[in-house]
């Protein structure tokens, strides 16, 4: 059992701290929220690794990242305008998006800077351009509903009470996550799926195949369709310690009569994350990528709906426009007429 | 065709990036959530949901990257779907309360409710 007492004061200072953030204040006061805030933050982010990565290197870059994108989303949502709010968001996402490369999603960290930094945020920033009326930028100050935030003890208890919980339980289940991270058994499923994926991508593995044998015509399949036999095995490496390794065969052809080579992959010879993940994508989840299309063309749809501007068309425009004449006054009812 | 197998280069990899990802991932959800709750500007609240889609992003990765499995990763490739269909559709929806009430403010429409 972690003890929590620490993070829970932590996350209670970061709250009351935000709570002065969210209002509109004065000089000290505010800077005093500032150093509360900031001070919360580096006691949740100390007390959290702590637990999850006790001692291990590389929890310096994750932590420069995390301050970024935690402190740009705090200034996101206290600061007053608008188009700043957007902007700091900019930030949240940049800094996430290294984030990602630090986990290894190089094709995810440059989707995300592209869709969300690239075509959302200039979206938002189109809406709040058309929706503000300049007289009152800058000469007036923010309007009332910017500077003046709603319940603002209340939804920090909420957020509070939010991150109390995830992030108790996170730091509950570190032995759990240390466990799984690096540890063999999940290094070595990862590489026979790895090897599974690369079988299934037949022309880049008779491209790599012409490459590591030049004039090679391409791989055989076996008698059950198998392109490569994929082997796994304890070995005893020199400091004395068990890995497992994991390799795959592949017999590669060559045109002329030459005979077959045995070609043996390691995890090096494995596709990168891009390749991988698309592999993942349209193997694994055909469906979910056939309905994130529905998705997005209902969204346009809805979009042009919501936000065309609707005309009032009178009965005569609507005959018009269905190729009738215009209603003239005998046509009239008598009583509807005299109405 | 020499890739590097960024995936599983095991020693090129920040086992501690995991951890901390994941705090920061909890840290930003909570703060989107306070957002929403507490800011009054449309546009805003709806700036917050996206950070909470974000936080959701990190958290997914980290936890691809925990069991090396790649669905984590295709999860926010949906993710970002599911935000740009509610960023299209939010932002029309704001723009068509703004023609009619002139403002951004969530409570001028708080009388819809009975």
């Amino acid at each position: 059992m972690i003890p929590l007492d620490t993070l829970y004061l932590a996350a209670v200072a970061g709250a009351i701290a935000l709570v002065f953030l969210l209002k509109p204040g004065s000089g000290s006061r505010r800077r005093a929220a500032v150093l509360v805030a900031l001070a919360a933050l580096g006691g949740i982010f100390a007390e959290g690794l702590r637990a999850l990565a006790p001692g291990e290197p590389g929890t310096i870059l994750p932590t420069i990242f995390g301050a970024i994108a935690v402190i740009a989303a705090v200034r996101m949502i206290t600061i007053s305008r608008p188009v700043l709010a957007a902007l700091h968001f900019v930030v949240v996402v940049v800094a996430s998006s290294s984030m990602f490369l630090l986990l290894q999603a190089e094709f995810m960290a440059f989707a995300l800077i592209i869709v969300y930094a690239g075509a959302i945020l200039i979206t938002y920033l189109f809406v709040l351009m058309l929706a503000r009326q300049s007289p009152t930028d800058s000469s007036e100050g923010p309007f009332d509903y910017d500077a003046i935030p709603r319940e603002p003890v209340a939804a920090c208890l909420v957020g509070l009470v939010l991150l109390a919980s995830i992030s108790g339980a996170i730091v509950q289940d570190a032995e759990s996550i240390r466990g799984t991270l690096e540890s063999p058994e999940t290094v070595a499923a990862a590489e026979i799926g790895g090897f599974e994926d690369l079988e299934a991508m037949p022309r880049l593995l008779d491209e790599m195949a012409t490459k590591a044998f030049p004039g090679a015509s391409g791989v055989a399949m076996d008698e059950s369709g198998r392109r490569l036999r994929i082997h796994r095995r304890v070995i005893t490496t020199e400091d004395g310690q068990e890995a497992i390794e994991v390799t795959a065969d592949a017999t590669v052809l060559f045109p002329g009569g030459e005979l077959p080579t045995i070609w043996t992959l390691t995890a090096a010879d494995l596709p990168g994350n891009t390749r991988l993940v698309g592999m993942k994508l349209v193997a694994s989840f055909p469906i979910s990528l056939e309905l994130a299309g529905v998705i997005l063309l209902m969204a346009m749809y809805g979009a042009v709906v919501l936000a065309r501007r609707q005309i009032e068309l009178g009965e005569d425009e609507r005959r018009e426009a269905a190729g009738l004449p215009r209603l003239s006054v005998e046509d009239v009812d008598p009583a509807g007429g005299a109405a | 065709m020499n890739f590097a197998p960024p995936l599983l280069a095991a020693e090129a990899a920040l086992p501690g990036a995991v951890g901390g990802v994941l705090l920061v991932s909890a840290l930003l959800f909570s703060i989107g959530m306070v957002g929403f709750l507490a800011r009054r500007n449309m546009i805003i609240m709806f700036l917050s949901t996206e950070l909470m889609f974000q936080a959701a992003a990190l958290a997914m990765v980290a936890f691809g990257r925990m069991h090396l499995d790649l669905s984590g990763q295709v999860f926010v490739i949906f993710i970002l779907t599911v935000a740009a269909a509610e960023a299209a559709l939010a932002l029309g929806l704001v723009v068509l309360l703004y023609r009619r009430r002139e403002t951004l403010s969530a409570d001028a429409w708080s009388e819809i409710h009975e």
